[in-house]
């Protein structure tokens, strides 16, 4: 299995190194809740999903 | 993020990995961990600060995105170390005989883990809907280093590069890539993403 180098990411769009998460990467445009004052969102639903993963199993 | 939340998290999401590296190693020693949340927190809040006025203006309100928090978190594990190597030091010298780079580099790596544990949080919240997506980031990240004694290859590379950050003592100064580290946090997240993206495609 082939796997891009930083190199050919960077050939792909030269705009790279100033996009901020893969789905703005991906669909080109600003993600939501992408900042350091959402940090208790984004553990609550790490902390929710880890539940549930432990629970299905 | 307030003390008491980076301390819920370092208390169950950070601390287990490093009690599970001194596991494996009886000649790394455990620091005061009260005092290393402690000072770990400070040095975090502190970088954020001199980061945010280094890129942005100072009366700027915007915040920094998840990587460069990543990378931030990353650089005051960096400044506190967690483990003090001193036992260990002293064996290869005695003995000449290499360490695997995870206990060579114990800190930088428990500075990685961390870095990249926090962006996994964001990750995880990204893709809210997914659950499969989402307990596969759960499985597979943070992205670490593979067990091995070689001192060649991107891992290493890292982890040195992290150990020589920390040795030469310019973290938050000009020396120090905090924008570059978020870069590779960036790629990392990529990376998992893409490579998840064609084992789907090939199964």
């Amino acid at each position: 299995m082939k796997i891009k180098g930083l190199e050919e990411y960077l050939q792909d769009d030269a705009d790279l190194s100033k996009k901020i998460t893969y789905q703005e990467y991906e669909e080109k445009k600003a993600a939501p809740m992408n900042s350091d004052h959402r940090i208790e969102d984004a553990y609550a639903e790490y902390c929710a999903v880890l539940k549930q993963a432990e629970d299905k199993d | 993020m307030t003390r008491e939340f980076f301390d819920m998290i370092y208390d169950n999401d950070i601390l287990p990995f490093i009690q599970t590296v001194d596991h494996n190693n009886s000649l790394l020693d455990i620091k005061d961990m009260d005092q290393c949340k402690s000072d770990i927190y400070d040095r975090y809040c502190k970088l954020r600060k001199v980061y945010k006025d280094q890129i942005f203006d100072k009366t700027d309100e915007a915040l920094l995105d998840r990587h460069k928090v990543a990378s931030c978190i990353c650089a005051a594990f960096l400044q506190v170390s967690v483990f003090n190597k001193q036992r260990m030091v002293q064996r290869i010298k005695e003995t000449k005989v290499a360490v695997h780079s995870y206990f060579f580099y114990a800190n930088e790596l428990v500075a990685l883990y961390a870095a990249n544990r926090f962006l996994s949080f964001f990750m995880v919240m990204d893709y809210r809907g997914n659950f499969e997506l989402q307990r596969d980031i759960l499985e597979k990240f943070p992205l670490m280093p593979p067990s091995f004694k070689s001192k060649k290859g991107f891992w290493t590379s890292v982890l040195f590069n992290l150990a020589s950050i920390k040795d030469e003592d310019v973290i938050g100064q000009e020396h120090f890539d905090i924008y570059a580290y978020a870069i590779i946090f960036f790629m990392l997240e990529i990376y998992y993403i893409e490579k998840r993206n064609l084992q789907l495609a090939s199964a």
